[in-house]
């Protein structure tokens, strides 16, 4: 009886701290203090230009996600320069691809900062626009 | 008497360091010192600032070039500060010293007037500044022309601050 | 008869002389340059007149490569610091016209090219309600230094 109540309570934890732990479940609700469209990296809300984020904290960003409700990134750019290097990559969606997550590791050219461009989003009614932020500089402090 | 005395004393004593603040003037004709005083250093603390940091006096629309030496191994920002007078963007251009190869044009990187990057080869690069714009100078067609540029309108300083630091590590 | 009007010629020349001693060197004490984060000399072309409202002037300017300029007029209150100021070319070319530039009484440049050239000085034609136009002083103060280089 004893070890079953000690197993219960273990699942129940497990499951709470799943829950606080999950990082990617952005609850929207909590940005829409924020009037204008922003896009969230990770749980970062970007409402200014300039960004300064962790390359590892980036690079575990699945898709970039809006602060308003219904409303998803369905394509965007990232350009990336360095010294001696300038290439643009572009996603059909809010994920970032493979390429550019490859990209940004690149050890021979060592991307310092990237710039999010061309981000569009779509409304699930279809409604297409911007987000206040037309361009991003995502700086990596590592 | 004793009072002209000392008034001589103290003009003799005084009189050096008048003269003295009149010839150390040029520096600040110069722009000397432009860069330290004006150009905003990184929030990073570990960038140090670099010798080559220099600043000069620009006219409207003139191009000019310093080089630098960047070594492997090393993080380098490069700033730039410009007097209002200048214009509100500036051109900025790194080069291969060796090659010419344009390794880096703010215009494609929206006119930023800051630059940070990672060494990977050690090499002379050349960091060419381009006031925009225009001057009688930059309009003028021939050399008998009399062209006066107004010093208040069409000249300024302009800052390059070079900071750098040892590459950080990176990834997982 | 002769004696008197000798007499009288006598004391008109003196008082236009009296007026001409008023004006001697007034640049020097009258024209005080803006502050600068440069430092001129001033020229021996640097000059003080008598005008008169209405009158026009030039003095000459002989420009120096590799030389920056600092010329400032200035002039007695009677003229309402309207003065007008211009740098012309030796064919008449108006190269800087301090009309276009709020009636600015002084103005710092870089000479690119060694030549010659001409200050003109204007000063306008006051209303008058008796025959005698209004005199005062203006003064020319020319100062030079070597110039800055530009560029790294």
């Amino acid at each position: 009886m004893s070890s079953k109540l000690i197993h219960i309570v273990f699942v129940i934890f497990f499951v709470v701290i799943g829950k606080i732990c999950d990082g990617q479940n952005v609850d929207e609700n909590s940005y829409n203090h924020y009037t204008d469209t922003l896009i969230i990296i990770g749980d970062l809300v970007v409402d200014k230009y300039k960004v300064h984020i962790n390359r590892e904290d980036f690079l575990e960003t699945d898709t970039l996600k809006v602060n308003q409700k219904g409303f998803k990134v369905i394509s965007f750019k990232i350009n990336a320069l360095a010294l001696g290097a300038n290439i643009t990559l572009s996603s059909e969606s809010g994920a970032i691809t493979t390429e550019m997550k490859n990209e940004i590791l690149n050890e021979r050219i060592k991307y310092k900062f990237i710039y999010l461009k061309d981000i569009l989003l779509q409304s699930s009614d279809g409604r297409m626009k911007s987000p206040s932020t037309k361009s991003i500089k995502v700086i990596f402090r590592n | 008497m004793s009072i002209i005395k000392n008034i001589l004393v103290l003009s003799i004593v005084v009189l050096p360091f008048i003269t003295n603040a009149q010839s150390n003037d040029y520096k600040v004709r110069k722009c000397y010192g432009y860069q330290r005083d004006s150009c905003p250093v990184s929030a990073n603390i570990y960038y140090k600032l670099h010798e080559d940091s220099r600043s000069a006096l620009f006219v409207k629309g003139q191009t000019s070039q310093t080089i630098i030496d960047i070594y492997n191994g090393r993080d380098y920002r490069i700033s730039l500060c410009w007097d209002p007078v200048l214009g509100g963007r500036m051109g900025f251009k790194i080069l291969d010293r060796e090659t010419n190869d344009v390794l880096y044009d703010n215009s494609t990187d929206e006119f930023a007037s800051e630059f940070e990057f990672t060494v990977t080869q050690s090499r002379e690069i050349v960091v060419e500044i381009s006031v925009q714009g225009e001057s009688d100078l930059s309009k003028a067609t021939g050399n008998e022309e009399l062209i006066i540029i107004r010093k208040d309108r069409e000249m300024g300083c302009v800052g390059v601050l070079v900071e750098h630091m040892i590459t950080p590590s990176k990834g997982f | 008869m002769i004696k008197s009007s000798c007499i009288l010629l006598i004391l008109l020349f003196a008082s236009l002389l009296g007026y001409g001693q008023q004006c001697f060197e007034y640049h020097k004490n009258a024209c005080i340059p803006p502050i600068s984060k440069y430092t001129y000399d001033e020229t021996t072309n640097s000059v003080s007149f008598l005008f008169t409202a209405g009158q026009k002037r030039q003095v000459p300017l002989t420009l120096y490569a590799g030389k920056d300029y600092r010329i400032m007029v200035c002039g007695n209150s009677i003229f309402n610091d309207v003065i007008l100021f211009k740098i012309l070319k030796e064919d008449g070319q108006v190269i800087y016209d301090n009309s276009k530039f709020n009636y600015l009484l002084d103005i710092e440049f870089s000479s690119q090219n060694s030549q010659s050239a001409f200050i003109e000085i204007e000063v306008p034609d006051l209303a008058v309600t008796d025959s005698l136009k209004p005199k005062g002083c203006i003064g020319v103060l020319i100062e030079d230094m070597v110039s800055v280089k530009t560029g790294f």
